[in-house]
């Protein structure tokens, strides 16, 4: 079994408030293989967004590792880091917050490449430009223009095109398609997966939405306020779901289907409880249906209970 | 390799490119269509143009020289267009020397209080916590304290000429500047495309340059415009008020001082004056308010 | 008049916007109907015209910009659209109220809930003394799931999910008899969506509210909807009842494109097949139909000619494919 291409061991990123320390994200251990997608899925705060930014430095950790083809991204120093953002790179959510707009498209695809000088030459970088605008279907005559002319989808392709643009082996996509309509959304995702099997790519795919998870990853992971709930294989996850939580989540997706209406489904009461200071034991007590006095007190270890299925619950002890 | 549903269906229509525009030429376009703005801008130039370029037309002395025999000639008189004043001085040539004067010290206040404000506005957002605390307090000191009442200390004790009324002005002005920079800058850091700067390794200085300061400067811009206006307010009321530019001097706010005595027989004397300072007051309004639409597309609809 | 027991008819209404640079034709003649008790989904995506609709139902469009060009909107009676503003103010959160969307900006930060809620009962009192107003707040704070303990609290101090439900409370406090709700559950986490939409549901059972739901979510559609019409363009392209439109074999075009557009939890499929190209611009009046650029149907006639509607008792299909097919 090769090395993964990107694993993190134990990885936590806490953040210190007026409150007391907020536990974005607490001990998490995932690993990527190569030409695969990790899907991570929670709600918000769930600690999803701060675990891609920690993984791509873009955060510093408070404790932990992340190996990137088994060398830790933390141990380098500065020139070193930024040599190896090349191979790294993210999509963002906001395809109107996530792209300067005094910037034309043709610059904003062009500035990772302007920064990194992997590509020398003002008609080298505008060919190579072209190219990129052409795999994201982007049409060359928006290559002038400013992103607050075009459409949140067209927005959304610019990120994408400039996340390519230094050839990178991995990509954070933090809720790339959250913002858009439905049918773009499905654009969208269908240009992610051509990419992914034409240019090799490695995805961590964050998101809210299973339903779009299930299409695109080869695992999913689901988070609860900074913790890992459950782990295992897309389809398995959909399936079999083990945590509550899972569950829960998969049952509250309103479905498109009249068969659906008036049947039992276990709505979740209350409110996500706060991340700051956190009590050892489940965090999802509070709110599980089947709570135990053992989910409580202590913390609750990830075990495996099918080949790569982890769950993180009482009741698999 | 793409099959149709990837590509938008626009690709496989003709595509020319388009025409690269740059900023600036987007935000004239802009700029130009909304017509108040224009009206002040063209009210702009033409005072600064009649201002200055009348610099060849007279000396300093025609504004101040006294002839008591041609005092008091009304407006539209042979020689006088705009009259003459209590010592036959001609209302023209002081008008618009008076321009020069209000123009000039106009923008150089503002210059450097952009110049010190936003050195301190920028180190405070770069560097955050105490410095920023420590730099913010002392700005709020000198903002509580009333312009004018500084104006008098400084002028009481260092005595009141052209520099010492700038340097209070200037002073505080200050405070304004370095609020307006360090909110900009704090506005345009925390945004995405900043992160997405700094995720492929950009280097400090490109991110300020290419990304902060384009997208920062607009409400700058937009307060250098209307600090202007203010400015030029604040000398005339000080100079009304024995503060600022003393008489003989050709200032809009002393002429305005002078006349207000011969209010009821020669309105003139007050009104021509304080028409020059509400035009120049009223064109660089107007011309800051069409900068703030014209530099931010998204306000408007 | 129609039926006695039609709540809302809008008929041919046209809605444009005029701004600087262009006009924007953001209701191209839609007819509308919804019944006591009624809850009408109104799916589009975003452009298509679904809250430019809403806001003339309420006579809410913004002022300078957004008129309404043609048609009629008759609700409990009224004629809304030839109402004086004296008139529409008595209507406003007593007949009709809206929610919309984000409920982070939809309520005031400094007032206290309990007063923002009190605020709409005290606009339209219909004879109330202060301590019945009082005890209805408590009630209906009760009845949206939040204790009325809480009422003195101030929004920022409510999560998310409970800040809709506030809004939501505000709403019905005056008992109006059509609610319309713009994308209420959009900006939640999917699990308070669910506790949201199961509050509705009840809310609906009991007030005997007809409500228009606006999203572009046909999942929460089928949730909660009992008829629906899909808006594209600024035209309605398709509608029925919720049987109609999830059960039935025949579907516009555009329709059957959303719903492939949707990753379904129960299918594998490896590509999902979403509908290529965007919306039309809506600046341009199409003499044909507009749906025609994208789909995958087209015809000549399509074009030139914009489809009659088509009928098979309550489902509506604007579409030519189906000439010589009714019922």
């Amino acid at each position: 079994m090769p090395i993964p291409l990107v694993e993190t061991v134990g990885l936590k990123k806490y953040f210190s408030t007026p409150g007391g320390m907020l536990h974005a994200v607490d001990d998490i251990n995932i690993a990527i293989h190569e030409g695969q997608t990790l899907g991570v899925v929670g709600e918000s705060g769930c600690g999803k967004s701060t675990l891609g930014r920690t993984i791509l430095r873009l955060l510093e950790p408070t404790q932990g590792k992340v190996l990137y083809r088994g060398e830790n991204i933390f141990d380098y120093r500065t020139g070193r880091m930024k040599r190896m953002r090349e191979k790294m790179q993210i999509i963002f959510q906001d395809p109107y917050a996530s792209l300067n707009p005094r910037m034309t498209v043709s610059d904003i695809i062009a500035e990772p490449i302007k920064v990194r000088k992997t590509i020398q030459g003002k008609e080298n970088i505008n060919k190579r430009v072209n190219e990129l605008m052409e795999v994201v279907g982007l049409a060359r005559r928006f290559i002038n223009m400013y992103p607050h002319e075009l459409d949140g989808g067209r927005r959304q392709r610019i990120g994408v095109a400039r996340a390519l643009s230094v050839n990178p082996e991995f990509i954070v996509c933090d809720e790339p398609v959250s913002a858009l309509d439905v049918s773009i959304q499905a654009q969208i995702l269908n240009l992610l997966m051509d990419l992914q099997r034409d240019m090799g790519l490695t995805y961590m795919f964050v998101t809210h939405d299973l339903s779009v998870v299930k299409h695109i990853s080869t695992d999913i992971m689901v988070m609860y306020l900074g913790q890992c709930v459950e782990k295992s294989p897309g389809d398995e996850l959909f399936e079999h779901p083990k945590h509550p939580y899972t569950k829960a989540l998969l049952s509250a997706i309103p479905v498109p289907n009249l068969k659906r209406r008036g049947a039992i489904r276990s709505v979740i009461k209350g409110e996500v409880t706060s991340p700051v200071e956190p009590q050892p034991g489940c965090r999802f007590a509070a709110r599980c249906p089947l709570v135990k006095d053992s989910c409580v007190g202590r913390d609750l270890a990830l075990r495996e209970i099918s080949p790569n299925h982890f769950v993180s619950c009482s009741m698999y002890e | 390799m793409n099959d149709v549903s990837t590509i938008a269906a626009d690709i496989l229509e003709e595509s020319a490119e388009t025409k690269k525009r740059s900023q600036l030429s987007y935000i004239w376009f802009r700029f130009r269509k909304n017509k108040l703005a224009m009206l002040g801008l063209v009210l702009l130039l033409v005072m600064a143009a009649l201002s200055f370029g009348s610099m060849f037309l007279f000396r300093y002395e025609d504004t101040i020289v006294m002839d008591v025999r041609n005092a008091f000639l009304d407006p539209g008189s042979p020689g006088h267009p705009l009259g003459t004043d209590h010592y036959g001085r001609d209302m023209l040539y002081r008008l618009l020397y008076g321009g020069r004067l209000s123009l000039s010290m106009g923008f150089a206040i503002v210059a450097f209080s952009l110049l010190f404000g936003g050195l301190i506005g920028a180190v405070s957002a770069y560097y955050g916590g105490q410095v920023d605390n420590v730099l913010m307090r002392v700005m709020d000191v000198f903002l509580a304290l009333p312009q004018i009442l500084m104006a008098m200390a400084i002028v009481a004790v260092l005595g009141s000429s052209i520099q010492n009324l700038m340097m209070a002005l200037t002073i505080s002005n200050v405070p304004k500047f370095a609020r307006i920079v360090r909110s900009s800058i704090l506005q345009v850091r925390g945004l995405e495309y900043i992160e997405a700067a700094k995720s492929c390794g950009t280097g400090d200085g490109r991110i300020i340059l290419r990304h902060i300061v384009p997208n920062a400067i607009g409400p700058i811009i937009v307060q250098t415009t209307l600090q202007i206006a203010h400015s030029i307010t604040s000398i005339a009321s000080l100079s009304f008020i024995g503060l600022g530019i003393q008489s003989p001097m050709a200032e809009w706010g002393t002429m305005l001082s002078e006349g207000k005595v011969y209010m009821r027989q020669y309105s003139y004397l007050m009104f021509e004056p304080g028409f020059a300072i509400m035009l120049a007051v009223l064109s660089f309004n107007l011309v800051g308010d069409g900068l703030r639409d014209a530099l931010d597309p998204r306000l408007k609809n | 008049m129609p039926g006695s027991d039609t709540l809302l008819e809008i008929k041919d209404l046209h809605v444009t916007y005029r701004t600087d640079e262009a006009l924007i034709y953001a209701v191209n003649g839609i007819d509308l109907a919804v019944k006591k008790g009624e809850t009408l989904g109104l799916v589009g995506e975003t452009g298509a015209g679904k809250t430019t609709t809403a806001l003339s139902i309420m006579r809410l469009l913004p002022q300078k910009i957004g008129s309404v060009t043609g048609g009629d909107i008759y609700l409990d009676g009224h004629d809304v659209l030839s109402l004086t503003e004296g008139d529409m103010r008595l209507i406003r959160g007593d007949t009709v109220s809206m929610i919309f969307q984000d409920p982070m900006t939809s309520l005031n930060p400094v007032i206290q809930v309990g007063d923002q809620i009190r605020e709409a009962l005290h606009l339209h009192p219909h004879g109330k003394t202060g301590q019945m107003i009082e005890a209805r707040v408590d009630e209906i704070l009760e009845m949206v799931g939040i204790p009325p303990a809480r009422k003195v609290e101030y929004p920022h101090q409510f999560s998310g999910g409970m800040k809709q439900r506030v809004v939501i409370a505000i709403a019905i406090a005056c008992q109006p008899k059509l609610l319309l709700a713009d994308e209420p559950t959009t900006a939640l986490d999917v699990t308070i969506q669910a506790q949201v939409l199961q509050m509705m549901n009840e809310l609906k059972e009991k007030l005997d509210t007809s409500m228009i739901l606006i999203t572009h979510d046909l999942g929460v559609v089928a949730e909660i909807c009992d008829s629906v019409a899909i808006m594209y363009a600024g035209e309605i392209i398709e509608s029925g009842s919720a049987e109609d439109i999830y059960e039935s074999d025949r579907h516009h075009p555009y329709t059957i494109g959303l719903f492939g557009s949707i990753p379904d939890l129960t299918r594998k499929t490896d590509r999902l097949s979403p509908i290529p190209g965007l919306m039309p611009d809506p600046t341009v009046r199409y003499a044909g139909c507009p749906f025609m650029q994208r789909c995958p149907n087209r015809m000549a006639v399509c074009a030139k000619q914009k489809p009659p509607v088509f009928t098979w008792g309550t489902h509506r299909i604007k579409c030519h494919l189906f000439d010589g097919e009714t019922a």
